[in-house]
């Protein structure tokens, strides 16, 4: 197997230094085009980021150079956890498929983009050259994303409640804190406005990636629909506390960034 | 405000292929004096630590004047696989001391602290043991041992509380609301023997090194009183200058919630700047 080679490094933004970790496509097959990978928000970014350093390692074996990196307040960026949203997570986003294309000499973007990261995924394809989307598990809608995410601070709240943890009942007026994360108002309705419409994806190719389990809840309107055997348990308290494993979406992205006519 | 820098920095074998955050405060001077922070990762999160802790903490350290490094064991995270065929305790630690040696041989730090929370306790107790750079040790729900008081009040808590006597009247009619006794919830660490651990521990309190233990809420499973620490290790109590034991019964095993994240924060900058400043 050819060693992989990964590049960490910060890139200056307009909110601040994000980390990235550039990898190096390997073997002889020089592409035209990148593969950026957006994570979901800070609930979700611990399941993930396993996922994604597979997903990476896929991509790259088969030639690919691709990008991860961290939103602003998130990870190793700069920025207090919860002081950005949505908004400022697409101008990183952006930011992020800048450095990527100067990075790898490529034209245009794969970009795989999982729960709340699909939304980004969509907006990018309408600010720059995208050949090709893949939105995982889309939630439904913002709502259906808070809902999930609600899903898990009830769990949270079920376990401290056996172990006689004191629970808050209220919290400060200006943030809501999520399943160990504080979110702001503003982040909060932004996310609670996001909808999915025939239009908010303008890429040349789109796919809903679905897990098992999910079928009725995250097709994306206008976009080819794959179902992956993995379940993800997106709103399972003990899942999200671990690394996620998913070899079959991992399979599936791998082969729609291959083929994305398919 | 203060301020401060990080830098990637990536060191050990594969080609230097472990991955870290070493967070210097902008006037350095004081901090050349203190020990380095190290973190690494608890259970297979990569480096930033759970919700982020570590990297909210590197920062308020920084404020502080202490240096810190927020690293990848090898395989996780970032980095690349070390080594193959050690046993996972082993190599963990070896990629620690790796850690170590870099900080060292760039001058980034000559003496450390370690921090260990939940499943990194377990390689942060040995690496401390094993290597006289390390001045101090930070153990968060690490190492726990019933002893006859907590076999008590663990009785005696879960005999009395709502969800248990929910549990017998459902029991009883076998009804289908049995599934909602108690939830599954688990932490498993497996801790090596009770009086090798303390004989461990009087071993680095006599080459000089301090310890703050941090037990939460969240493990009552065996710890569950302030005092226990004391009754879990009787011999330590000649040492009690050096060791703190802190007990956070109203905190939740992650810290969760907004009105206790400060908490292990504080705890710690308090005992850093107690301890070395």
């Amino acid at each position: 197997m050819s060693l992989i080679i990964t590049d960490p490094q910060f890139i200056e933004t307009k909110n601040g230094k994000l980390f990235t970790i550039y990898h190096e496509p390997t073997g002889d097959i020089a592409r035209s085009s990148a593969v950026l990978l957006l994570y979901s928000g800070d609930q979700e970014y611990k399941m993930l980021h396993w996922a994604y350093r597979t997903i990476a390692n896929r991509l790259t074996q088969a030639g690919w150079p691709v990008l991860r990196f961290d939103y602003s307040a998130t990870g190793d960026s700069a920025g207090v956890t919860g002081s950005a949203d949505i908004n400022a997570w697409t101008e990183d986003a952006v930011a992020a498929a800048k450095y990527l294309l100067e990075r790898s000499g490529c034209d245009e973007l794969h970009i795989v983009g999982a729960r709340l990261g699909s939304f980004i995924a969509a907006r990018l394809s309408n600010l720059l050259p995208v050949l090709n989307c893949i939105l995982w598990d889309s939630p439904q809608s913002g709502e259906h994303y808070l809902e999930d995410l609600q899903q898990l601070e009830l769990a949270q709240r079920k376990v401290d409640r056996f172990h006689k943890v004191a629970i808050p009942k209220r919290h400060s007026s200006d943030v809501a804190w999520v399943y160990g994360f504080p979110m702001t108002k503003r982040a909060v309705t932004l996310i609670r406005n996001l909808q999915w419409q025939p239009e908010s994806v303008s890429s040349a190719y789109a796919h809903s990636l679905v897990s098992a389990g999910r079928e009725q809840l995250s097709c994306v309107p206008g976009t080819k629909y794959h179902v992956a055997a993995d379940i993800v348990g997106w709103t399972d308290h003990f899942a999200v506390q671990d690394a996620l494993m998913a070899p079959e979406i991992v399979k599936a992205i791998v082969n729609i960034v291959g083929d994305p006519a398919k | 405000m203060s301020t401060f820098s990080e830098k990637i920095v990536r060191f050990g074998a594969s080609n230097a292929g472990m991955v870290g955050i070493y967070t210097v405060p902008g006037a350095d001077q004081l901090a050349a004096e203190r020990p380095t922070v190290v973190f690494w990762n608890v259970g297979v999160s990569h480096r930033i630590g759970p919700q982020r802790h570590y990297v909210q903490l590197s920062r308020h350290l920084a404020a502080l004047n202490y240096r810190s490094l927020r690293f990848d064991l090898g395989g996780l995270g970032d980095s690349q696989t070390q080594a193959a065929g050690n046993m996972r305790l082993d190599q963990e630690v070896a990629d620690i001391k790796s850690a170590l040696d870099f900080l060292e041989a760039n001058g980034l730090g000559h003496s450390f602290v370690l921090v260990g929370f939940c499943s990194s306790a377990a390689s942060a107790h040995p690496a401390a043991l094993s290597d006289p750079r390390v001045q101090g040790l930070v153990m968060i729900d690490g190492y726990g041992y019933a002893t006859p008081m907590h076999t008590v009040l663990h009785t005696v808590r879960r005999l009395a509380s709502p969800g248990n006597i929910w549990s017998r009247i459902s029991r009883v009619f076998k009804s289908r609301f049995k599934k909602l006794n108690t939830p599954n919830i688990s932490y498993f660490l497996e801790f090596p023997p009770k009086d090798r651990v303390e004989a461990e521990i009087i071993s680095m309190s006599e080459r000089g090194v301090r310890f703050l233990y941090i037990y939460t809420g969240g493990i009552q499973s065996y710890y569950n009183h302030a005092q226990q620490f004391w009754r879990m290790f009787p011999l330590l109590g000649k040492y009690r200058s050096q060791i703190t034991a802190k007990y956070f019964n109203d905190v939740n095993h992650l810290f969760s919630y907004q009105k206790n994240r400060g908490t292990m924060i504080q705890t710690i900058e308090h005992w850093l700047v107690d301890t070395f400043a």
